[in-house]
């Protein structure tokens, strides 16, 4: 069956034309039956009224001349026989004798019923066709009895036979059959709208839920179907709305956690500044005043200088990812020369001797300064940090795009790392936890080159060095500028 | 799905279209009637003994009566006797009035109905009754009413 299926035209896979098909299909047999079963029936009664009026009209006229016929009879009592018999198309025989030719002579009458009429001595019919072949005969044989005696009836030698052409009844028939016909291809373009309008009712609750399935799956949490009666497909639009309503249910309870969290931190990190502030500025003085302090006050007061400043700038970072996550981040995009501002950036961090750089002059490209400082910053102090030196920067510049790679030569990261470099708080080397950095630093930079329409990738450089590529867009150039995130 | 299929291909086919030939069927009795004469029924020692008259044809009731009326004729054979009155009826008339009885009427010369024995009222029931069995198919003869007297054949004819 799905076979079937699968051999079919697109076109008549779907639902409706099934259904059309199915319903046409059985009208078609109801109609075909009820068809065949009246014409069946109404050529059976045609047939016994043409075929018992012959019979019994002859037998009737036999039964009345018989009496008053001589017997043994003469050729000229069969013949008078048979010119008083109401068709006259009739052969009388009697031994050897046979009445004058009317019509129909005895061979053409089948040697089977003049058989039969001799063996079972009762009256006998047959149907078949005339000697040409076209049009359908129908003959009887009878045989004329007699009575002896105190004895039974038997054959008395005597035997009539007549033809009688069927062509009347016959035409009668055909036009019954194609009346019949006719009729019943009427009732398939009645069915085929019954079919339409049915699959219509059927298949516009399925069409609806496929909209609104639609509609949630593009986001649309809200989409409902409307419940109408209470079939089968009502009940599967109770149970979209079920689930529909289960998943608004969850997602915004997810999305309001999620934004809670998020308030949370932000708000952590706001409150932790002032105090941190306070902190810093303690633990700068402490400082300046440990040579003057004892030995075990002076490594405790910079261990505390230390952490300080690192958690001062976690809270810094915190801050600045709280912003992307509250979608409060915002470009002001300037037009900057790109090798210029790397330099700048290397230079104020006081790196410029320890990476290597191949800067383009003349790359002028509108974007956020301060943003791309803090993704250049990032990447060259991760390289400084986890890698090797050589650090290198490259600079190359298309039409669309620019783009800046960072490369160490160090071990390189782990496959299995590559893809979660970016997540927060992420730590490729699980044994040295506390590294200097806060874990956010990558996530930042990626955020902010996500600000610029822009990626970051990691990977790994051919001679085993890990290599960060920025790739920004050319923002004048297809981006409108200051489009909010 | 496939002998749905048959099936109805079957019916299509044992259904078929227009007029279809048949063998040879049966289509009930034949018609009866010719003979060389009616069955007349004379007395040979007290018993009904019945004879064929030939006269070419089986004739109507008042042809056998008439044969009957006539007596016993040279052909037949020997030793019978007639019960009948011999040389005389004014007016005779036989024929089926329902459809099992055949009523007669046989009047004198003088109009008034003849008087029968009871062996001539038998000879002229069985005579009738096998005149109605030779050609008159379907019933038996319940009754032969003879001047309004009914009487019976007493034997199989």
């Amino acid at each position: 069956m799905s076979r079937l299926l699968d051999s079919l035209p697109t076109w008549a896979r779907g639902l409706r034309a099934r259904l059309v098909f199915a319903f046409l299909a059985v009208a078609a047999l109801g109609a075909a039956a009820a068809a065949g079963a009246s014409y069946v029936s109404a050529r059976t009664t045609v047939l016994k009224y043409a075929q018992d009026q012959v019979m019994n009209a002859t037998k009737d006229a036999v039964s009345q001349l018989a009496p008053e016929l001589s017997f043994p009879p003469t050729q000229a009592t069969l013949d008078q026989l048979v010119s008083r018999l109401p068709d006259s198309a009739a052969v009388v025989t009697y031994q050897d004798l046979r009445s004058r030719p009317m019509g129909y002579r005895l061979e053409d009458i089948p040697a089977e019923l003049r058989a039969a009429v001799r063996t079972r001595g009762t009256l006998v019919f047959q149907r078949g066709t005339s000697p040409g072949g076209s049009s359908p005969m129908f003959y009887v044989g009878m045989p004329v009895l007699t009575k002896r005696a105190g004895g039974e009836l038997e054959p008395s030698g005597m035997e009539v036979y007549l033809a009688r052409n069927l062509g009347g009844p016959a035409g009668q028939i055909s036009d019954l059959a194609q009346t019949a016909w006719q009729t019943s291809l009427l009732a398939l373009p009645l069915a085929a709208l019954l079919a339409l309008l049915a699959a219509r009712g059927v298949l516009r609750p399925v069409r609806e839920l496929r909209g609104a399935t639609r509609r949630l799956a593009g986001g649309d949490l809200g989409a409902r179907l409307e419940v109408k009666g209470s079939d089968e497909l009502a009940d599967l639009a109770h149970t979209f709305n079920d689930t529909a309503a289960a998943l608004d249910r969850t997602v915004t309870g997810l999305q309001r956690m999620e934004a809670d969290a998020r308030r949370f931190v932000a708000d952590v990190s706001h409150e932790l500044r002032t105090p941190l502030a306070a902190m810093t500025a303690v633990t700068d003085v402490l400082d300046e005043e440990a040579e003057n302090l004892p030995e075990d006050a002076q490594i405790a007061a910079r261990l505390v200088g230390q952490e300080t400043r690192k958690l001062a700038r976690m809270v810094e970072d915190l801050i600045e990812i709280s912003r992307f996550d509250a979608g409060a981040a915002r470009l002001v995009l300037t037009e900057v020369d790109v090798a210029e501002a790397v330099r700048n950036t290397l230079r104020a961090r006081g790196w410029t001797d320890q990476v290597t750089t191949e800067l383009p002059e003349g790359v002028r490209v509108k974007l956020d300064a301060r943003r791309l400082d803090v993704i250049v910053a990032n990447l060259v102090g991760n390289a400084l940090r986890h890698g090797q030196p050589p650090v290198v920067a490259t600079l190359t510049a298309s039409p669309q795009w620019i783009e800046l790679t960072v490369t160490d030569h160090g071990s390189g990261l782990p496959e299995a790392v590559l893809p979660q470099v970016f997540a927060r708080f992420y730590k490729a080397d699980s044994a040295r936890s506390r590294s200097e950095g806060s874990g956010l630093g990558l996530a930042i930079a990626w955020e902010n080159a996500q600000l610029h329409y822009g990626t970051i990738e990691a990977a790994n450089a051919p001679h085993g060095g890990a290599r960060f590529t920025l790739r920004l867009p050319r923002l004048a150039r297809g981006v409108e500028e200051g489009v909010p995130r | 799905m496939r002998r749905l299929v048959t099936v109805l291909l079957g019916v299509v086919l044992l259904a078929g279209c227009g007029v279809r030939p048949t063998p040879p069927v049966g289509g009930g009795d034949a018609p009866r009637g010719v003979a060389e004469g009616p069955t007349l029924y004379f007395l040979r020692g007290g018993s009904l003994v019945p004879v064929v008259r030939k006269i070419g044809k089986l004739g109507d009731y008042p042809t056998a009566l008439r044969e009957l009326f006539y007596g016993v004729a040279e052909g037949d054979p020997p030793g019978l006797t007639s019960a009948l009155p011999t040389g005389g009826f004014g007016e005779l008339t036989a024929g089926v009035t329902q459809r099992n009885t055949v009523e007669v009427r046989v009047l004198r010369g003088d109009g008034r109905p003849l008087t029968l024995s009871g062996a001539a009222l038998d000879q002229i029931a069985c005579t009738l009754s096998a005149r109605h069995l030779a050609a008159d198919r379907v019933y038996n003869v319940e009754s032969v009413i003879v001047n309004e007297v009914p009487r019976r054949c007493p034997i199989g004819v």
